[in-house]
């Protein structure tokens, strides 16, 4: 019995297919990539599965409900978090505010809040920036605290979207430790990343999609090695 | 002496002078003062839903309305005692308040279309009242003096002071409660960015209407007191666009999202109103240009607001 079960899932934009008769599957305790080009609908069925979009038809199956047509913040509170392709930090609340603003998903009082935040700041490597305003944050943190806030809404299946972007080489080696210590907690994780290296290095299973469709499922080796992966996602520089 | 001490020595030696203010001055000041407490509220009430949770209002005469017509109809029809009527205008104030707030929401308004949308709600409140004969169409309603502490009416403008002084008070630590908790923040987050606010389990609409709601409340407090001070409301008058300017524009000039930035506000903006009005007298119109050209001023070189502004250099000087 998969955590999350996709199936037939399409999204049309005025006829435009954005996310096209997909279906997948994730097992509890796995860490799935997504990958594919720019505007191959990565970020669209992401806003399907957690209720920013309505799919056009298809179901989604979490933990034996279906959720297609649930909002939002509904979704959350059955246990799906996510994060954002581009950081939203709370600019007019500090680091610690933003983090509680996730804990109270499941907290009930401020104390239980507050300490729920002040544990997910130091897990994921903010400790010292609690009372800095989260709009002065670098971009390294603002990827910290976007893994923090999720992560404080205690979430069974996490959905990362393109968690490494705009980090340095090194930022990026530790946002890897990161999510291994985050799956060794018993988070099931689903993450849309462009760097292969990142994707090789975590995913158990990792799908491919092109313009809107999924074209491979597989290991991340078999994958990579999958010709028609090579030429649409990677391109065709190596006949050049 | 550490900040926290020193906070709460000056706060309670403002709150003296606030308290002991009428002894020192005269009628006229006064009533300057009553009116400065007045666009306290209206801005503490603008705060809730603007200031904190970012949701525009350009239509706030309508809560305020409501609540003069609410107590004053009350009183002058069934004697209903203002007090009561007070608290009952304030809780159909937000009752009309969530229910323009579903309707915009429910139909996703938002930012400019939302505050365009609360305007055109005070127009229709303002049309409806002014065409019922019931609630004494345009002429309005003269509230009969009988000077009964029992029914919201003084013989000293002090004891109005007081009360309004009362108001904001409670306006001031109901949002000094309010931005501390799980609300607080979230009315905060659903500014920053509703998106990721909804995907840590906020439920978006469910906060923007408890902010529209009780935002409602203390302007309709202040649509009361105002009908009992003036003894006389006409739709005009409560319903019209200029009050609801008298709400933004002391959250804009001390600091929207602030808690105290409404009280400066209106502090510095209603004697300024007062010295243009008494200076320019010549030639008609001219105070309100110096007015108007004093607040673009203030826009354009302050736009944190003044409480804004000292927070920040006050935390640029600590180092951080």
């Amino acid at each position: 019995m998969p955590l999350l079960s996709v199936q037939n899932v399409c999204k049309y934009f005025h006829g435009n297919k954005a996310v096209d008769d997909v279906s997948l599957e994730i097992n509890k305790g796995e860490i799935v990539g997504l990958i594919g080009a720019n505007g191959a609908g990565k970020t669209t069925l992401f806003n399907c599965l957690t209720g920013y979009y309505k799919a056009t038809s298809g179901k989604i199956v979490y933990k034996d409900k279906r959720i297609e047509s649930l909002k939002p913040h509904i979704i959350c509170r059955m246990g799906i978090g996510r994060t954002f392709q581009i950081a939203k930090p709370f600019g007019d609340l500090s680091v610690l505010e933003n983090v509680a603003v996730g804990a109270y998903n499941k907290c009930k009082t401020k104390a239980e809040a507050y300490d729920k935040a002040r544990q997910c700041i130091i897990f994921t490597g903010l400790a010292g920036k609690e009372d800095t305003n989260a709009g002065t944050l670098n971009t390294g943190e603002q990827r910290r605290l976007e893994l923090a806030r999720a992560l404080a809404t205690d979430p069974e299946l996490l959905l990362l979207d393109e968690v490494m972007a705009g980090l340095t080489p090194t930022e990026s080696q530790e946002m890897v430790e990161l999510i291994r210590n985050v799956k060794d907690q018993g988070v099931t994780i689903l993450m849309i990343e462009h760097i292969m290296p990142v994707i090789m290095a975590l995913s158990d299973t990792v799908y491919v999609l092109e313009s809107g469709r999924l074209i491979c499922k597989g290991s991340p080796e078999e994958v990579s090695q999958n010709t028609q992966v090579i030429e649409s996602y990677l391109g065709k520089s190596q006949e050049a | 002496m550490n900040t926290k001490n020193f906070n709460r020595i000056t706060l309670t030696a403002l709150l003296l002078v606030a308290v002991l203010f009428p002894f020192f001055a005269d009628f006229y000041i006064l009533c300057i003062g009553i009116s400065v407490l007045i666009a306290a509220l209206l801005g503490q009430s603008w705060n809730i839903m603007s200031g904190y949770a970012g949701q525009f209002s350009f239509g706030h005469a309508v809560f305020f309305g409501i609540g003069a017509y609410t107590s004053t109809t009350l009183y002058t029809m069934f004697g209903v005692s203002p007090w009561l009527g007070m608290i009952i205008g304030a809780l159909v104030a937000a009752l009309v308040g969530a229910a323009i707030g579903f309707l915009s929401f429910r139909y996703k308004l938002r930012d400019d279309y939302f505050a365009l949308a609360t305007l055109a709600f005070a127009e229709i409140f303002r049309i409806l009242v002014n065409n019922t004969s019931a609630l004494g169409g345009a002429t309005g309603i003269l509230i009969p003096y009988l000077v009964k502490p029992s029914e919201y009416q003084f013989a000293s403008d002090k004891t109005y002071y007081w009360v309004i002084l009362a108001l904001v008070a409670f306006a001031t630590v109901f949002i000094a409660v309010m931005s501390k908790s799980k609300t607080g923040l979230n009315l905060v987050a659903i500014k920053s960015n509703q998106e990721a606010a909804a995907a840590l389990g906020v439920n978006v609409l469910k906060y923007k209407l408890i902010a529209i709601s009780s935002s409602a409340f203390f302007a309709a407090l202040a649509g009361t007191f105002y009908a009992q001070y003036y003894g006389f409301i006409d739709p005009s008058i409560v319903f019209a666009s200029s009050i609801s300017v008298e709400a933004i524009v002391p959250c804009i000039i001390g600091g929207s999202g602030t808690l105290y930035g409404p009280l400066l506000g209106a502090l510095l903006i209603i004697p300024l109103q007062e010295i243009c009005n008494s200076l320019f007298t010549s030639i008609s119109g001219i105070n309100m240009i110096i007015y108007g050209v004093l607040i673009v001023l203030f826009i354009m070189f302050c736009p944190d607001g003044i409480y804004g502004r000292m927070t920040k250099y006050i935390s640029k000087r600590k180092g951080n």
